[in-house]
């Protein structure tokens, strides 16, 4: 354009071009070197916090039963075939026995334990676990992880609603969980405290909320 | 309009400089800090309703907060570890407690005025995000976001999120039973996020909840004092700077009947209205002795959260009637309704996916409500049928959910079982808020049928409108 109009402005865009390129250089350095030092920083940032608390979150997982955890109470009396009577449909709340004595407690190793006639049990309740009509499921609701509760002789999460079915083993009849409580197998053993209710392995499924 | 004059009656009539020159302190103040600045005049609406003062409750909510919070603060401890209580609550005293649960329960009962700023700070949670809510239904029904004020609804809209959060994280901070099974819930639906879903769990918590109470404690405590609320400042800072640029929206060009002699009243050139100072800064100040009047009664005679009835966290039991604080009940009920035939996914769909739909509406709606003209005055929801009904539905769509939330209550008080409930609530939820905003919209284009169609044929409808019959619609 400058080559067919050689009147006054003909230095001028040429001038300007030169000063806005430099610029405009000069701008595209400092965002990029701004941009660069903020977003290291946030990486950093955001590793550093979310690795700390990853190391913190792994001594939650693990195994809470083995085979031949003891079930006691939450001050540590141990569950013998006595603790609930055999017609009742009643429940309590147990925990796997700590090393040495006493119990295990944590929101992961809250274990429901009921008692049902011995031939109530349907599938896909997995019979060989029950013991002289017990039966034991983890607490941990499967929706949002809150405690579940027994009554009526069903299991009911207070928070959303879910109701799980004890007898088939705790398969969701109602409300929003996606899955069934693991259930714990359970076996008697004679022993100095009386005839023990003690788990036969670990729970057969993953404890709570999975994803 | 950043070009725009500002005008108002008392400016106008106001010498420009030097108003008050009997007022030593004035005078004093005005010679060193140049107070006859334009800012002070700067026109707030006239506004018949006191709906313009809700943004100003929320503000003075929000200073509140801080202050009682600084009380707060300096007494509270963020540590799981058992501690042995011994102080005036009875049930408790000597006792092994959570110290976040022990630190609160002496903040509540041995601290003098403990409990009475305790309860100001809980009613202000509650005050500040509904003021925030009614404040936005006032921008939404009068039409105040439309061209040039996009960025103010954007940058309202997270204010109102940030509040959301900090009303989480400080539901968590007293580690007792219902605070605990709240924080699980909120920890487990972090979860369900794809892909980002562990990652955000460790940083906003800082591990897995409640196993490792005392490394999440600390952290959601530093983000309710000071990430949070420096957040929140940071954007009221920007609030504000962008109205003072580009003014208030101006009540309907009725505003400007009366005594005044506007020269025209829809010219959207100079805004009208009641300048900063003095006139707005009385206004202002009596709003904030009613704010603080209001939550001070609210905290002698209605205290809420009693701590020592809920009990501290545990982490084998989740008490009966568990549930989030009002403003959180409506995802609370999103995460009842989905059924559990839609497994894990399900839970991504009702925590996360469906609260962020919605959040997601309100947030870009003035772009999709959008005007290509810039538009100064505020609009009469009546003449809007569609985004008035679109604001009904929206609102009463949160009210049937967060009835879903309250299942377990509702179901006690009409006396059904829970399960034979759950049908009606889904119902509940998909047909009212659509029926509503139907009917809003059906009728409010009655409404300007009858009115447009009054000015059109003047003869027909002025006849038809003045019948018994007519009236009755
Ligand atoms: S946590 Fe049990 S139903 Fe939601």
């Amino acid at each position: 354009m400058a080559e067919h109009d050689p009147e006054p402005e003909l230095d001028e865009p040429i001038y300007e071009e030169q000063e806005m390129t430099r610029r405009q250089v000069a701008k595209t350095l400092t965002a990029v070197s701004g941009a660069a030092a903020i977003g290291g920083f946030t990486v950093d940032a955001i590793a550093g916090l979310s690795t700390a608390g990853s190391l913190a979150a792994e001594k939650a997982g693990g195994p809470v039963y083995v085979e031949g955890t003891r079930l006691v109470t939450e001050k540590g009396d141990p569950i013998t075939v006595d603790s609930l009577a055999p017609d009742e449909a009643g429940s309590m709340t147990v925990f796997p026995e700590k090393e040495g004595g006493g119990a295990v407690v944590s929101a992961r190793s809250t274990t429901i334990l009921m008692r049902f006639p011995e031939g109530d049990y349907e599938k896909p309740t997995n019979v060989d676990g029950t013991a002289k009509g017990y039966v034991a499921y983890s607490a941990v609701c499967t929706h949002e992880g809150c405690a579940v509760g027994a009554k009526d002789g069903k299991i009911h999460c207070p928070c959303h609603q879910s109701i799980y079915d004890p007898l088939s083993g705790a398969e969701v009849t109602g409300g929003p969980a996606p899955r069934a409580l693991p259930q714990l197998p359970l076996g008697v053993a004679d022993d100095e405290d009386g005839t023990l209710v003690m788990a036969t392995g670990p729970f057969e499924g993953p404890i709570g909320v999975s994803h | 309009m950043p070009d725009k004059e500002t005008h108002s009656d008392a400016t106008q009539e106001l010498p420009t400089t030097d108003p008050y020159p009997n007022s030593r302190v004035f005078t004093w103040l005005d010679d060193r800090l140049g107070l006859s600045h334009p800012i002070m005049g700067k026109a707030f609406p006239e506004d018949d309703y006191g709906s313009f003062l809700l943004g100003e409750i929320a503000l003075f909510t929000f200073v509140i907060l801080a202050l009682t919070g600084t009380f707060l603060g300096m007494l509270y401890q963020p540590s799981a570890e058992a501690v042995t209580y011994s102080g005036n609550a009875l049930s408790y005293a000597g006792t092994e407690v959570p110290g976040a649960f022990a630190s609160v329960l002496n903040i509540t009962y041995d601290v003098p005025f403990g409990m009475f700023i305790r309860m100001v700070h809980h009613w202000g949670a509650y005050l500040f995000v509904a003021a925030i809510g009614l404040h936005m239904f006032r921008v939404f029904f009068s039409g105040a976001y439309r061209n040039p004020h996009e960025p103010n609804w954007f940058v309202g809209s997270g204010l109102l999120l940030l509040a959301l959060v900090e009303g989480f994280f400080g539901y968590a901070l007293p580690f007792d039973n219902f605070s605990k099974t709240a924080t699980v819930i909120g920890f487990q639906m972090t979860g369900t996020i794809p892909v980002l879903g562990t990652k955000m769990q460790l940083l906003l918590f800082g591990g897995e909840f409640p196993a490792n109470a005392s490394s999440v404690l600390p952290r959601m405590f530093f983000m309710h004092v000071l990430l949070l609320p420096g957040l929140i400042v940071g954007l009221i800072a920007l609030h504000m700077a962008i109205l003072m640029r580009q003014k208030h929206t101006e009540h309907a060009p009725s505003s400007r009947e009366g005594p005044h002699n506007y020269l025209e009243k829809d010219d959207d050139t100079y805004v009208a209205g009641i300048p900063l100072f003095p006139q707005q800064f009385l206004v202002t100040i009596i709003v904030f002795l009613l704010t603080a009047a209001t939550l001070s009664f609210l905290a002698g005679f209605f205290p809420v959260q009693r701590i020592a009835i809920l009990g501290p966290a545990d982490p084998t039991s989740t008490p009966s009637h568990v549930g989030p604080d009002w403003f959180f009940m409506w995802v609370f009920g999103a995460l009842k309704l989905v059924p559990s035939s839609m497994g894990a996914f399900g839970r991504f769909i009702g925590g996360v996916a469906i609260p962020t739909v919605m959040i997601g509406a309100m947030v870009i709606w003035p772009l999709v409500d959008n005007e290509d003209e810039p538009v100064h005055f505020a609009a009469d929801p009546l003449d809007r049928p569609l985004q008035t009904a679109v604001g009904v539905g929206a609102i009463m769509l949160v009210v049937t959910m967060s009835i879903a939330g309250m299942q377990h209550t509702v179901a006690e008080v009409i006396g059904m079982s829970k399960q034979a409930l759950y049908p009606w609530l889904v119902a509940l939820n998909l047909a009212v808020p659509t029926l509503e905003a139907l009917a809003v919209y059906a009728l409010l284009k009655r409404r300007q049928a009858r009115l447009g169609g009054g000015s059109a044929t003047t003869a027909d409808t002025g006849a038809s409108a003045g019948t018994p019959a007519t009236d009755d619609d």
